[in-house]
């Protein structure tokens, strides 16, 4: 069975893709899938129980008096931008802990890496780094070429906001260390090579 | 506005899933209001966050797995228990013996690990619009450590569900007029919108074929060690083909029928433990064919399938052979037998 996603309204076998029967449903013990065999435990919760209603707060039209959105000149403003001050309809206001942000400034603090919370993916930068530290040792002569870009990576890794997990620091100081240590042995390298060619 | 930092506890063991062209990598955390699945392929790391209010269901399946590696690792350190027992008869130099037993620690450690984790299984998760296979919990007793620790924190944004009403939701949802009272403001399901993939008919014979023809290599692995006629050998080549010929005919007629996991997971072995010895047997090959001295097809046959007993090499060859194919044809005759005698043959498919 693979990833998937529409709309679940029932709880299915991940083999053979039958639904469940209920007295197979929050079990302790396996139960045998009645049209596959497979031994399957299924977990289930009220969500499944429940509809998505819609949203009763729809933005309505505005009337004379009222203060218009920023985005929809013809909506209702209800809320203002905590961050920017522009007026907002129901739909363009973004309740974010407590707090009525637009879309623009939750997508502004999400780039500035102030909201890890929507952060959805990461670079590995001090990976990067250990890799060019590391590998570069097997084919030394270039040591003094991979080196220096080992080192910018380390000091992008270290300046970098922390992420959502927690990330040691130390190893990234240590491959800077080790990344600089190597551009002095490339150098030599050469050196000796040049003196060797002289 | 101050970052927020939610505080992430990792659940189970990062599970690893790689091949020649990829190697991903699969994280689980928990936070306070939600799962974080982290996905870590080359240097991207990418995460999908499931929040309890969401969750619909956690579904666990047993997979066969953990049988099949104890398979494996029991056969290789037996295997090498029994040569560490050939060489201290044999009285080689007492280093030898004890080194051999030693080496079978590391299958043996491997069988003790596997067995201690437990069976394995594939763990999904269901919400509303998606279902997400949760890759770390490939173990069943971790599985349910995980339906435990989520239960609370599931409930308490949720709330509890009534057995009752999960009945009532079952038996509107399978009712084709709609999904009952409390959710008939949604349009009903249809179970017909759903693609149903129906099972092919198959009774087994390819796999019974096979399984028999894995016994009798067995036999003809031991009949090497006593015979070394041209005949055998002939007869092992013929044997080979019909091995290799019923496998394919049996993985091709497998696929979306009712055979149980643990026939189709040995099937799946079979096909491994073919290609091991293949690949062993072709390499052993290529290091003799210089040594022949081109007199006779007959004194090439004796180069390339030297009797048994003549070298250790050979001689543990064989004797893991014969252990594989006895385990695996025995072990999948009596589960087609157990399948046969408890469940009826499905009906020939309508012309």
């Amino acid at each position: 069975m693979t990833e998937t996603t529409g709309t679940n309204t029932r709880v299915i076998c991940p083999k053979c893709r039958q639904e469940l029967p209920w007295f197979a449903l929050n079990t302790d013990t396996m139960s045998l899938c009645t049209q596959c065999g497979s031994a399957i435990r299924a977990c289930v919760f009220p969500a499944l129980l429940h509809t998505h209603q819609p949203d009763p707060d729809l933005p309505v039209p505005v009337a004379e008096g009222d203060a218009s959105c920023f985005h929809h000149a013809g909506r209702k403003a209800v809320a203002a931008c905590e961050e920017c001050g522009r007026f907002l309809c129901a739909l363009c206001r973004i309740n974010r802990m407590g707090r009525n942000v637009c879309a623009a400034c939750l997508s502004r603090q999400k780039h500035d890496g102030a909201l890890p919370n929507l952060t959805t993916e990461r670079i590995l930068y001090q990976q990067i780094a250990w890799t060019l530290t590391l590998l570069p040792l097997l084919v030394f002569p270039f040591l003094a070429i991979t080196a220096p870009i080992a080192f910018g990576y380390a000091i992008h890794a270290i300046r970098q906001p922390p992420g959502i997990l927690p990330q040691r620091r130390w190893p990234m100081i240590l491959a800077a260390l080790l990344a600089l240590a190597e551009f002095a042995l490339g150098l030599w390298i050469i050196h000796l090579m040049l003196d060797d060619m002289a | 506005m101050t970052a927020e930092s939610p505080s992430y506890q990792p659940f189970g063991r990062s599970t690893l899933e790689s091949s020649l062209a990829y190697r991903i990598r699969h994280r689980l955390f928990t936070g306070p209001d939600h799962l974080l699945l982290v996905r870590q392929e080359g240097y991207r790391e990418t995460y999908r966050r499931l929040y309890f209010r969401d969750i619909q269901a956690v579904i666990v399946r047993r997979t066969v797995w953990n049988r099949i590696y104890a398979a494996w690792l029991g056969t290789f350190t037996l295997a090498i228990l029994l040569l560490a027992a050939v060489l201290a008869v044999k009285q080689s130099p007492p280093p030898a013996a004890l080194i051999v037993f030693l080496i079978a620690w590391i299958p043996g450690l491997g069988l003790l690990i596997n067995a201690h984790r437990g069976p394995t299984c594939d763990t999904w998760i269901q919400s509303a619009v998606q279902s997400l296979p949760l890759k770390p919990l490939n173990r069943l007793p971790l599985a349910n450590r995980f339906i435990a620790a989520v239960r609370q924190p599931v409930e308490s944004a949720q709330g509890t569900l009534n057995p009752a009403a999960l009945q009532a939701f079952a038996t509107d949802s399978a009712a084709p007029s709609g999904r009952g009272p409390e959710t008939s403001s949604t349009p009903a399901t249809d179970t017909a919108t759903i693609p149903v993939l129906p099972f092919r008919p198959y009774r087994g014979h390819a796999h019974t074929v096979l399984f028999a023809l894995l016994l009798v290599d067995l036999a003809h692995s031991l009949f090497r060690f006593h015979s070394t006629a041209p005949v055998m050998l002939i007869t092992g080549l013929i044997l080979s083909i019909a091995l290799l010929t019923s496998l394919i005919l049996a993985l091709s007629r497998q696929a979306g029928t009712r055979l149980p996991n643990t026939i189709q997971g040995l099937t799946w072995t079979t096909l491994v433990y073919l290609v091991l010895a293949y690949s062993f047997h072709s390499s052993l090959m290529m290091f003799r064919l210089p040594t022949w001295n081109h007199s006779s097809p007959a004194s090439l046959l004796q180069v390339l399938y030297p009797p048994a007993g003549t070298s250790m090499i050979t001689t543990s060859f064989l004797v893991l052979s014969a252990l594989m194919a006895g385990l695996t044809g025995s072990m999948g005759l009596v589960q087609l037998y157990r399948r046969q005698s408890g469940h009826p043959p499905p009906p020939p498919s309508p012309p």
